[in-house]
């Protein structure tokens, strides 16, 4: 009843490969998983020697995995890497000081230097207290927004010449969804990139696990006994990517190569030229790369400080509409302490 | 309840990476079932699912398997290599559930 | 862990998140005055998005759209001669009733074509009647019918027809995906060889906004991203001799297609196209579950989607050499290397090494060896590759 290995090792298989539908014994898929990555390392330049990278490390199965394979590669393969971690604390109590104990474990485990920035030494703010002020909806564009900046913040902070982030195949595969669903032409241009970023001004991010795909990451940890943590977010609301997760997974039973195909469909998609471009510069307020002027960041940033914290979610005219409605409001509110004053 | 000719069919389950959440929170359990019926994994879902499923049903079964994303390991070995649902319990078995969903 | 990737938000922040709302299936009011004409009238048609209006006021509106598709892109020229597909389906006769009405108008109007109509019989004849009481609504037009699977010179016209039995190969595909997917392509070459024998340099085809949504996410699953942009374009031209497919009613909704049906009394006799649409499951059984579940909750995703195929640029073909296209589905091939393509042959490749690598992991030798893989059958694209790779025995016709 149980199969053979198909590398002819001898021994049975314990998993069968999504990708290829090959089955293959613990240690040849141990060596067939890294060999794939290393591959996708070398084959698409991700590093070269002497650099310095940062692994953007949450405590999850991907960046666990990640972490690990990295150090393995590295020295295996003589990459001459220096890899460090790289955190981001947003200060959600009972979800995120649980995950980063798991990082601190990679740190010991790995004897790699981890750095956690905190959105509270960041940007004054923790999660927590952005929830407290507005609800439960739209808290995860905060969340999302800054974290994408506190990453380039980290990045720059400790010199790194790129990061690398532990998305897997079915999350590209996803995003290419996603991005279809929301008819969002200038990220299904970038999305399914090996390595985004990197002009002048911003650090490069690259994914070393663009085709490793989460059931052999989700395996691999299991069979390393890798320690990972797999809670989720206190403030996620139920069903934000839920629906091309969920249509994702179930073309997968059906057929396991589907998540390769949909990469393969994304990366050639063409556009015609009147669809958005994606247009690349400098946040005038805070230096960081953004498309917009000043980046969401510092609007998120602007609403939550003035009171307004609507003022980034949605349309920007609409933002600024309120601004002027509050400089309205304080002036009035001056002129009339002076009016006060004269008595 | 089995009698003496046909003793309890004792196996394990074991929950991981989320699945746990599903199900009271238990990470491992030793099941005792009936040894006079044959258990494949179809039979155990329905069992799992009448008994000890106790909250968000949906997010662990989906028609009559699993939910797509949750990996099924018997003995440490992929279930899609011994038959998925078809597979027949065997005493002192272990399977584990590993949830792919809970993010990374 | 959070799954809300960063990627997920700039520019616009969580604006893009999908909106919970159902699309009304609208409804046909009872009396009132019709905020077009002004004139009163027994049945208004509220279509979401519009103002309640008269019978007369939207049968204009829907028709000005298949109009202005064929019009705007200038994609019939005078006099073509012209196939129509019918499968039965509301939509197929919607767009007969259009193409039949626009035929009729006076001179100044008139549509200049010559159409005739074709059904491909896919499962034995309970459609004829059906066919025989269409035929006898629009007289003008010839009628054609073949069994799917036959011979494009079994054509027969629909007074003479009566089903017999094809015996052709059928080839056996070990998944539903991959029939359906082969079947699709079978359909296309039926429809481009029938429409040649009829000396027909236009096929009139009759998706809708909703549909062609389905095809986009199908297309993409199937990894035929590189050709989706002619599977939901008004302009396909992937048919043999240069004939062109046409998609006149790409802009029409469901509920439009609903209401025209009300309106002019049409008689749809099957609801899908005459593809395997068991409850099985199939890349293309799941996508179309998918989409009818978003048109039910999230109903303005499904433009969404269909507006991002809007955006999609077909790949041009850099010279007319047939080698450069399909030898199926005759789309453009694409001759450079995927690193994607590679990732799946190396992953071939160390698989069945395993542990053997650790010992001689020559990276070289097994790209190679993934190469030389990704190169062997030159003829087809990626996504029918995969169809033959599901073949029981011997090759794509």
């Amino acid at each position: 009843m149980p199969i053979d290995c198909k590398a002819k090792c001898g021994n049975k298989a314990a998993l069968k490969r999504p990708k290829t539908g090959d089955a293959l014994c613990k240690d040849c898929f141990f060596a067939a998983f890294e060999a794939e990555i290393h591959h996708t390392i070398v084959s698409s330049r991700l590093f070269r020697r002497g650099e310095k990278v940062a692994v953007a490390a949450s405590g999850g199965k991907d960046s666990t995995v990640l972490a690990h394979v990295m150090k393995l590669l590295n020295e295996r393969h003589d990459y001459g890497l220096d890899l460090v971690l790289l955190s981001i604390d947003e200060g959600i109590t009972g979800y995120r000081d649980d995950s980063l104990e798991t990082v601190k474990q990679n740190r010991d485990d790995y004897q790699m230097p981890l750095k956690i920035l905190s959105y509270e030494e960041l940007y004054g703010w923790t999660m927590d207290r952005i929830v407290a002020q507005i609800g439960r909806s739209n808290n995860c564009t905060f969340c999302g927004v800054f974290r994408r900046q506190a990453l380039d913040r980290g990045a720059k902070l400790l010199g790194v010449d790129s990061i690398a982030t532990g998305h897997n195949a079915d999350d590209i595969a996803e995003t290419v969804l996603m991005n279809i669903l929301r008819g969002d032409t200038a990220r299904l241009r970038r999305c399914t990139n090996i390595r985004t970023g990197g002009g002048e001004d911003s650090i490069p991010r690259v994914k070393p696990l663009k085709y490793s795909y989460e059931k052999e990451i989700v395996m691999y940890a299991h069979y390393k006994r890798l320690v990972y943590f797999s809670t989720e977010c206190v403030f996620a609301p139920n069903a934000y990517r839920g629906h091309a997760r969920a249509f994702l997974k179930d073309l997968e039973k059906v057929r396991p190569s589907v998540i390769m195909d949909i990469i393969y469909s994304g990366e050639q998609l063409r556009f015609k030229d009147t669809a958005k471009k994606p247009v690349r510069g400098i946040c005038e307020r805070c230096g960081f790369v953004s498309s917009q002027q000043p980046c969401k960041a510092c609007v998120l940033l602007e609403g939550l400080n003035r009171g307004l914290p609507k003022l980034g979610i949605g349309k920007k005219s609409k933002g600024d509409r309120m601004i002027a409605q509050q400089n309205q409001e304080l002036a009035l509110r001056e002129r009339a302490n002076l009016v006060k004053n004269d008595f | 309840m089995g009698s003496k000719e046909t003793p309890d069919l004792k196996i394990i389950l074991e929950f991981g990476a989320g699945a746990e959440l599903l199900f009271g929170n238990i990470k491992k359990r030793q099941l005792s079932l009936n040894g006079a019926q044959k258990w494949t994994i179809a039979e155990l879902l329905k069992w799992m699912h009448a008994n000890i499923l106790t909250e968000r049903a949906e997010l662990f079964i989906q028609g009559d398997t699993v939910r797509p994303g949750i990996l099924v390991l018997i003995n440490d070995t992929d279930w899609e290599l011994l038959g998925e649902l078809e597979y027949e319990l065997q005493p002192n078995d272990n399977v584990l559930f590993i949830s792919t969903l809970h993010g990374g | 862990m959070c799954s809300i990737g960063e990627d997920d938000f700039g520019d616009e922040g969580a604006t893009h998140a999908m909106l919970p709302g159902s699309s009304a299936t609208g409804t046909v009011l009872s009396a009132g005055s019709c905020s077009k004409c002004n004139l009163a009238s027994d049945e208004l048609y509220k279509l979401n998005f519009r103002a309640a209006e008269c019978q007369l006021c939207f049968l204009s509106y829907a028709r000005h759209k298949f109009r202005a598709a064929l019009g705007a892109a200038k994609a019939l020229p005078r006099s073509a001669e012209v196939l129509l597909l019918v499968d039965g389906s509301g939509a197929s006769l919607v767009l007969l009733d259009m193409l039949h009405f626009a035929q009729t108008q006076n001179t100044f109007k008139r549509l200049h074509c010559n159409a005739r109509v074709l059904y491909i019989d896919a499962c034995g004849n309970d459609s004829l009647s059906s066919l025989h009481k269409l035929h006898e609504r629009y007289a003008p037009f010839e009628f054609y019918v073949i069994q799917l699977n036959a011979e494009p010179k079994s054509l027969q016209s629909l007074k003479e027809y009566s089903a017999s039995i094809v015996n052709a190969t059928q080839q056996e595909l070990r998944s539903l995906t991959a029939r359906q997917d082969y079947g699709l392509q079978q359909r296309k070459r039926l429809i481009g060889a029938v429409a040649a024998h009829l000396q027909c340099s236009h096929v009139f085809e009759s998706s809708i906004s909703s549909t062609l949504a389905t095809q986009l996410l199908t297309s993409v699953a199937l990894g035929r991203g590189g050709s989706v942009a002619l599977d939901v374009a008004l302009l396909d031209d992937r048919l043999q001799d240069d004939i062109k497919l046409l998609r006149p009613l790409k802009d029409l909704n469901e509920q439009e297609v609903q209401f025209y049906v009300h309106a002019q009394q049409l008689q749809p006799f099957t609801s899908e196209n005459e593809l395997d649409q068991s409850s099985a499951a199939s890349l293309q059984n799941l996508t179309s579950a998918f989409v009818a579940n978003l048109q039910i909750n999230y109903a303005s995703t499904v433009s969404t989607i269909f507006r991002t195929g809007d955006k999609i640029a077909a790949k041009q073909q850099t010279n007319v050499d047939p080698t450069t296209t399909c030898t199926l589905c005759h789309s453009v091939l694409d001759h450079q290397l995927s690193d994607t393509l590679l990732a799946i042959e190396y992953s071939r490749a160390v698989s069945e090494m395993g542990v053997a690598l650790q010992q001689h992991d020559n990276m070289e030798a097994l790209e190679q060896r993934a190469r030389q893989r990704l190169t062997a059958a030159q003829d087809l694209c990626h996504a029918c590759r995969n169809i033959q790779a599901e073949l029981t025995s011997g090759n794509i016709p």
